[in-house]
């Protein structure tokens, strides 16, 4: 409930007599400041509509407050508008009804062409108090439809909420749990710190839409991790988690950190190493440079381990690492490791808690990467401080494998890490403050989004889905709540929270608000059987994700080709590009399987293989995508299949590719099918089961037990429906309010949270609601 | 025709006291209309007008006027009888008749069963004078009148009978010359005219549309026959058109007074315990004007509005309703919705609040006023109606008034401002009023003060806008306002309710022509 404890307004809406206020306005500009002439239409509104309901996958009848709440407006408008011959609102103009102000083809209207589908709409509704004008936002959405009307001179508007925009398609960062250290700790789930919370997921549809609960990743990322509750890169690739032994990781893994969003604990004296690789190409060049910004926790002491420890790093070429190094002191700098070579940045504090540090590499020289002067700044608290090397050593130089050459990354979980991005910086721009995370403070989310209940052992393959389709998904799995709040704020509540409110937040007494009542019961709502069906699915050991069909697919002619390389969805692509010329003899040794690799003929003479001067790298450059690049430095083509026999006819092509691209599968687990049951509501109303479809969203066992028990909790018996319940209209009730219907000498007294809203404000009945409330 | 009888024989003790009581006839006064009258003494009792007949169950005017040396507190009431016994008395009115001053007193009372005669009885301490009775069996006071007066005759003996006032139908018509005392402002030439068109009903014109504080003018003309109109009192008219093109309306004939409805646009809704829960979304008014006769000149602009719309609002300033031309204030806004989107300020931050206490002058009219906050030492000032839309409507030779109530968190100078703009929205040089205290609270609560400002609008002037203006404030600064006053007018008015002067459409009109160049007219207005 909004403004629950506004004492003036609640006394204002149990007035005998109400002073409705009301402001509909229309961001015409689309810049989020609503000033066009016309971006207020209150003074035109007949009536109106805001509408919240739930879709939901599950039974009407169960009524569970959960699924994808959306809003939905409708705006009545009459009147008109002076306006000048030069299509100015201006008192001296004439008068101009809102349907031609709104025709796309009144040329002499302002918001003559001005795109209105899209626009953002706002609508608010209060009263006046004691104390003043009370306005509550209603409804926060964009426009989908506009209707004028010659004859009536009026118009209508309806308009979705978030969802109507939610749509952007999503290709969801990738990751999974490793079989191997699934099995580890088969029986133990604590052992198991890399499952992945449903609120990462979550998270980053959210993010990709435009709302963030924690601070967007720099707009020149090439690679971003939130670590709000998993490690699947937002941007980039992340693939399965390595590194040391997990056995001492202390449970939780997880908690809550600088947003209330999940963060890893940091565990300093045993930390496991999160490798990821971010996929857009590098290149460092006069000026510019390379940054990497993050939330990083310093729990104010740190005890065993090392003294220092890689936190946070970027490999830009073969030995050449930029990293944000934090030690065991409590201190922060950024550093450029090349060879045997370390310069540091200035050495900065970090304060107890959760801080906002980075590390900027900005080369002088094209060739800074090979040894030109370089500045290495420390950012920290807000502060930055920098510290120049005019030369490095000249090896490792970068080669030839840059093509494509992603840069690979690694997040050592020695301390807790969050809003991890590696962003590149334009030779024109400095950096600003405001490239840098803001203090954890100072930000303003746009989002809120619980824990989930689920855990992930991966993340399943997606390419390009609608956002708001996959949403529904993710959150339908866990029978969760989604949707827009009335200012327009994006929510995600688990189920354990979406009936959570155990305060009656409003009294609908029949003596004062409630203007009729009627309950169903029905057997139907009642569910004491729960089933859910539930798969795991683990990345396996490395192997080979792609093979050509046909020995010639890859012929190649002297110099460089390039190949699109289409992959199954699921597989995961190796974090290293080269692909290593095998022999014949390797290629078939029985003993030791080729999983990447090639062997080279001659097109023109199958006979001869080519052991040299070809090469190949492979890289992923967009889901289930990537570019093969073969540099053939020989004078002829070549192909990648086994030499033919020597004494086999020349013209006889080989049959047998030899070209083989390493990567990961993913290894699905055993399907799980468990019932949860209520004996005691079974004994009473006997068996009624509710199977929550089998989904990829769901995939451990532990997870569906607490998704259904919590299910069981408001199933095991009838709960009334109150349909269609009229009320004098409060704007301060949401979705989800406990409220207490109470008619005492009627139907009695009913506690129930309201699943469903009609706000209707007209001239002819005022501000009413009405409800649909299932009973608590 | 119609008729109106004043029961009261020998009303004005013409040329005796035959019928009154207790008191003695005088002749020479001066206060009154008439010369003569009957002049009593507490001591000697009751000063009692002749008798009247009167009929049981009928409803009945009866008035007088009076006058005293010193202030008193005077009774006034009807002592019903028969032919030959008193039955009872009506409530009697009770007034505080200031020295040396005239006041007339009215009761309105219905004859009970039995009555066939009435007698007026006033009560008074000390001395007192009084004459010009008059007993009218109507709801509808009428001013007074005898034989003596325009279109009037003595139903009998001249001077000591009844008399009977005859209201003619159709208005006197033609050119007529005006001379006499004009209050400066006032374009009441033009409603004189009006008013001759009543044939000489001058005298019976409703309360409501005379202007009390004009002075005489006195009409001539041969056109208007043999009556006589000694003597006219202006009032101000309606104004409608778009700013700079203000016209005076016509002043509505006898018995077709303006018809002003107050409309609330509400939904109401019922619990099922029955109790009733009204949402008010809004506010407007509505007037409709009759004319049974206008001339060409006076027809033409109203057909106008509805033959060629003005390109651009059509403002009324509603002179009848007290003459509060803002249409904002602190807490009663426009026809719409209460709000401060009217106000605007140079400096500072406010908002609407209810107000913890007001002057006594707004109480039960309004209930809060603007709270200004204002940073460090920085001066500004609120204007009010600060839009296009939104500005009162001036008349250049039309001098404004604006008032406005403030107090402040501390002492703080404050002084009012009138700022007139114009044809094109461009601001004229601004006048202001006197600087002021604005007083720190007390214990009781906001300590408020009136200010007020003169502007005689220049010639291009079409509209104002009044203000507040903080001069000096010492450091942060709450400055709270409520009660603003436009008025065209001399003098500063208390307050009333604003909208006074709003944008208004046209819903109906409907003309008939029952002979030529005669135009009978209905014009009906919706605010927007």
């Amino acid at each position: 409930m909004q403004l629950a404890d506004d004492v003036a307004l609640a006394d204002a809406i149990d007035g005998a007599e109400r002073k409705i206020r009301w402001r509909l306005l229309v961001d015409w500009n689309r810049d989020g400041l609503y000033r066009h002439p016309l971006s207020d239409l209150s003074a035109f509104l007949d009536d109106i509509d805001a509408d919240r309901d739930l879709a939901s996958d599950l039974p009407a009848e169960v009524g569970l407050l959960q699924g994808a709440a959306s809003a939905e407006l409708n705006v009545r408008l009459a009147g008109a508008a002076r306006v000048t011959e030069a299509g100015v609102l201006d008192v001296t103009g004439r008068e101009m009804s809102i349907a031609k102000l709104l025709s796309p083809y009144r040329t002499d209207s302002p918001l003559y062409g001005v795109t209105k589908l899209g626009c953002e709409i706002r609508f608010e509704v209060g009263l006046m108090s004691s104390v003043g004008e009370k306005i509550i936002r209603q409804f926060t959405g964009k426009i989908r439809k506009v209707d004028v009307d010659r004859s009536t001179g009026r118009a209508t508007i309806a308009a979705l909420d978030g969802s109507e925009a939610f749509r952007r398609p999503i290709t969801l960062g990738r990751g999974a749990m490793s079989l191997k250290e699934f099995n580890k700790h088969k029986h133990d789930p604590r052992k198991h710190p890399f499952y992945i919370n449903s609120q990462l997921v979550i998270d980053q549809i959210a993010r990709h839409n435009g709302y963030y609960a924690s601070p967007p990743s720099h707009p020149t990322s090439i690679y971003a991790m939130t670590c709000h509750g998993g490690f699947a890169a937002e941007m980039g690739e992340t693939r399965t988690p390595v590194g040391r032994t997990t056995t001492t990781y202390t449970p939780p893994y997880w908690k809550p950190g600088a947003h209330e969003l999940l963060a890893p604990t940091g565990t300093w004296s045993q930390y496991a190493t999160i490798p990821g690789l971010a996929t857009s190409h590098y290149q460092a060049w006069e000026g510019t440079g390379l940054a990497m910004s993050a939330y990083v926790y310093w729990p104010g002491s740190v005890t065993g381990g090392t003294t220092t420890v890689d936190v946070l790093e970027a490999e830009l070429g073969t030995g050449i690492l930029f990293v944000l190094t934090v030690s065991n002191a409590g201190t922060v700098r950024a550093r450029f490791k090349k060879g045997a070579t370390t310069s540091s940045g200035p050495e900065m504090d970090l304060v107890p808690g959760w801080n906002s540090v980075g590390g900027y590499l900005q080369f002088e020289q094209h060739t800074a990467l090979n040894g030109g002067p370089v500045e290495i700044h420390t950012y920290a608290g807000g502060l930055s401080s920098s510290n120049r090397f005019t030369s490095y050593g000249g090896v490792p130089a970068v080669g030839d494998d840059d093509w494509h050459r992603s840069v690979r990354t690694a997040y050592r979980t020695a301390v807790g890490v969050t809003n991890w991005s590696l962003f590149l910086v334009s030779p024109s721009n400095d950096l600003t403050a405001g490239d840098w995370l803001p203090a954890p403070a100072d930000f303003v989310p746009t989002s809120s989004i619980a824990i989930g209940l689920n855990e992930l052992a991966y993340v399943p393959d997606t390419a390009f889905e609608d956002s708001w389709s996959l949403l529904q998904d993710v959150v339908s799995a866990e029978a969760g709540l989604c949707g827009f709040t009335e200012d327009g704020f994006f929510f995600f509540r688990n189920r354990t929270m979406a009936n959570a409110d155990t305060t009656v937040r409003k009294v609908i007494s029949n003596l004062r608000a409630l203007k009729s009542l009627s309950i169903t019961s029905s057997a139907d709502g009642v569910r004491n059987v729960v089933t859910v069906t539930s798969q795991d699915g683990f990345m396996g050991s490395e192997t080979t994700i792609w093979e050509p069909e046909d020995p010639a697919q890859l012929d190649s002619d002297p110099g460089e080709t390039i190949f699109d390389i289409e992959l199954e969805p699921n597989s995961y692509t190796s974090l290293d590009s080269r692909i290593p010329a095998r022999t014949q003899e390797q290629w078939q040794d029985t003993e030791t399987e080729v999983i990447k690799g090639f062997v080279a003929v001659r097109v023109d003479d199958n006979e001869v293989e080519v052991t040299s001067q070809v090469r190949a790298w492979f890289a992923q450059t967009g889901p289930r995508i990537g570019e093969l690049l073969i540099d053939n430095d020989k004078s002829y083509p070549v192909r990648f299949a086994l030499p033919t026999a020597e004494d086999s006819d020349p013209e006889v092509e080989s049959t047998s590719a030899a070209f083989r691209i390493s990567g990961y599968e993913l290894v699905e687990g055993a399907e799980q099918v468990v019932a949860y049951r209520d004996e005691s509501s079974i004994a009473l109303h006997g068996e009624r089961t509710l199977a929550l479809p089998k989904t990829v969203w769901l995939q451990s066992k532990a997870s569906g037990q607490v998704i259904a028990e919590s299910i069981l909790e408001f199933t095991d018996e009838p709960r009334p429906l109150l349909q269609d319940i009229p009320v004098v209209g409060d704007p301060r009730v949401q979705l989800g309010d406990l409220v207490q219907v109470s008619d005492p000498d009627g139907l009695g007294v009913i506690n129930g949270y309201v699943v469903k809203i009609n706000r209707r404000l007209s001239r002819s009945d005022g501000l009413a609601d009405t409800y649909a409330i299932r009973a608590a | 025709m119609a008729t109106v009888k004043n029961l009261v024989p020998n009303p004005s003790l013409k040329n005796n006291s035959t019928g009154w009581f207790s008191g003695s006839r005088v002749t020479g006064l001066s206060g009154f209309d008439r010369t003569t009258g009957y002049a009593g003494n507490s001591t000697s009792g009751d000063l009692i007008t002749p008798q009247c007949t009167v009929v049981a169950g009928t409803v009945y005017v009866f008035s007088i006027s009076v006058r005293t040396t010193s202030t008193k507190t005077v009774e006034w009431g009807i002592d019903w009888r028969t032919s030959s016994s008193y039955i009872s008395s009506s409530t009697r009115v009770t007034m505080s008749v200031p020295a040396n001053t005239t006041r007339r007193m009215v009761v309105v009372a219905t004859a009970p069963v039995g009555a066939t005669r009435a007698l007026g009885v006033l009560q008074f301490p000390g001395s007192l004078t009084a004459t010009m009775a008059m007993l009218t069996a109507s709801s509808t006071v009428y001013d007074y009148f005898d034989g003596d007066s325009v279109g009037a005759v003595w139903d009998g003996t001249n001077g000591n009978s009844t008399s009977t006032l005859t209201i003619s139908g159709k208005p006197q018509r033609g050119a007529v010359k005006i001379t006499g005392t004009v209050v400066a402002g006032k374009n009441v030439s033009r409603a004189a005219r009006g008013l001759v068109q009543f044939g000489g009903q001058l005298s019976y014109a409703r309360k409501q549309m005379v202007e009390a504080s004009t002075g005489r003018i006195y009409i001539t003309g041969s056109t208007i026959g043999d009556v006589n109109v000694p003597q006219i009192v202006g009032y101000k008219p309606h104004w409608l058109g778009r700013l700079g093109l203000l016209r005076a309306l016509p002043p509505p004939h006898y018995g077709q007074e303006v018809e002003q409805s107050y409309h609330e646009t509400a939904g109401i809704q019922e619990s099922l315990a029955g109790r009733a829960t009204k949402d008010v979304l809004g506010y407007h008014r509505e007037w409709k004007w009759t004319w049974r006769f206008l001339r060409d000149d006076e027809a033409l602009p109203l057909l106008a509005l509805r033959t060629s719309p003005p390109r651009a609002p059509i403002r009324l300033i509603d002179s009848y309703s007290g003459g509060n031309l803002c249409s904002a204030d602190g807490a009663a806004g426009g026809s719409v919705s209460r709000s401060v989107e009217r106000f605007a300020a140079t400096a500072g931050q406010f908002a609407h609040r209810l107000m913890p206490s007001l002057p006594d002058e707004l109480l039960w009219k309004l209930d809060g006023g603007i709270e200004w906050n204002l940073p460090g030492s920085v001066p500004g000032t609120l204007y009010v109606d600060d839009g296009p839309r939104w500005r009162v409507p001036v008349i250049p030779g039309e001098r404004v008034v604006g008032r406005l109530w403030v107090a402040a968190s501390g002492d703080t100078e404050v002084r009012a401002v009138l700022r007139p703009y114009d044809v094109n929205g461009v601001a004229l040089p601004e006048v202001t009023g006197v600087a002021t205290q604005a007083p720190a609270p007390r214990a009781e609560g906001l300590a408020w003060r009136a200010i007020r400002v003169v502007l005689d609008p220049p010639a291009n002037a079409v509209s104002a806008v009044v203000g507040l203006r903080v001069t000096a404030p010492s450091g942060d600064r709450t400055v709270y306002a409520t009660g603003f006053n436009v008025v065209h007018a001399t003098a500063a008015r208390l307050w009333s309710p604003g909208g006074g002067a709003p944008e208004v459409i046209v819903t109906e009109m409907e003309h008939t022509l029952p002979s030529p160049r005669e135009h009978h007219m209905t014009l009906s207005l919706r605010e927007v």
